[in-house]
């Protein structure tokens, strides 16, 4: 369980109806579905896109800027534990 | 059984299944694991803070029953009352939920995101079915014909559910749960099925021994843990709680979907 981590696009790769993708998140490779994207957003998914993920899902196309703001959601909920 | 269970082990054994698939949590699963398996507290704690989701709703259960400074979030009582649930979420205060889910949430629920504020207004506890049902951004896809039902999938595995062995083999149990199901308008909680879940990794587990008859609580495909009538009560009581939000969210959607058509 956690919230959407920013991924960035490697590559689409072959088979499960064209819904899977290998990303980048935060250096690890990870094998993800892009099916719940919509439609047009799942076409275009290309190599160094960033995509939000939950559960093993691609849930929204973002950008570099929403893909930093994500991971610093992250790291504000880190910090406010430590405090 | 729970009772001599650290609070360290017992949140691994539920927080583990999720980490094992990637979803969340350290990127070494193994150790995360193998500090379970061996009991090494120390190497859980230090792992359980990459929980994000987790840790706000542990801290403001803490913050309700351990007067200690700093409370500590994975005291037992803590780490039950967050994945099973117990009459210690009715300790925590609305004043102090409301704030602190807010600051930790709010700013990351995108249009995807279930009405968070909306939930909070309606008494949701910091229970982990509150954070399935009406943090997570599945909820918000139902109704939709081509997400739904990988949205009902992940709202079912993903939900800490209740089952009872049947057989066990090879690090796999049969059990006998009942899935959630939706009708095209709301959740709920069906007939009882049969399926097969995972107790461990070649024979090694975190959970204490498994028997047959044994009423077990499951997340995603994994044995997490054996509970007794009164846990699975409180499980069933406060996800059913948040299950009624999710729902009455849905049909407020509706409306407003009906009254702009």
């Amino acid at each position: 369980m956690c919230l959407g981590i920013p991924g960035q696009v490697i590559q689409r790769l072959e088979g499960y109806g064209g819904q899977l993708a290998l990303v980048d998140v935060s250096g690890a490779q990870r094998k993800i579905n892009i099916g719940m994207l919509d439609l047009d957003q799942q076409d275009d998914l290309a190599p160094g896109d960033w995509v939000l993920i939950h559960m093993g899902f691609a849930v929204e196309r973002t950008d570099a800027a929403g893909a930093e703001q994500a991971l610093q959601g992250l790291e504000l909920m880190g910090r406010a534990r430590d405090d | 059984m729970i009772d001599d269970t650290s609070g360290p082990l017992l949140f691994a054994r539920y927080a583990f299944p999720p980490n094992h698939y990637g979803y969340c949590g350290p990127e070494d699963a193994d150790g995360f694991f193998r500090s379970g398996v061996t009991g090494d507290d120390h190497g859980l704690r230090a792992r359980a803070r990459n929980f994000d989701g987790a840790l706000p709703h542990l801290q403001l259960i803490a913050d309700a029953v351990d007067h200690s400074d700093p409370a500590d979030i994975l005291d037992r009582r803590v780490v039950e009352a967050y994945w099973l649930g117990s009459a210690v979420l009715d300790q925590v205060s609305a004043d102090s939920i409301r704030p602190t889910i807010s600051a930790a949430f709010a700013g990351r629920c995108g249009p995807l995101f279930t009405d968070l504020a909306q939930a909070l207004a309606a008494g949701a506890l910091p229970h982990h079915s509150f954070v399935v049902f009406c943090i997570y951004p599945w909820v918000s896809m139902l109704g939709d014909p081509r997400r739904t039902a990988p949205a009902m999938r992940v709202l079912d595995r993903c939900r800490i559910r209740s089952g009872v062995v049947l057989s066990i083999a090879h690090d796999q149990a049969l059990v006998e749960s009942a899935p959630l199901t939706w009708d095209e308008d709301r959740m709920t909680v069906g007939p009882v099925v049969t399926e097969s879940v995972r107790t461990g990794i070649d024979g090694v587990g975190l959970t204490a021994q498994i028997r047959v008859g044994d009423q077990v609580a499951l997340h995603w495909d994994w044995v997490c843990d054996v509970i007794n009538d009164d846990q699975r009560e409180m499980l069933d009581r406060y996800s059913g709680r948040h299950l009624a939000l999710a729902n009455s969210m849905l049909a407020k959607r509706r409306l407003a979907v009906a009254s702009h058509g």
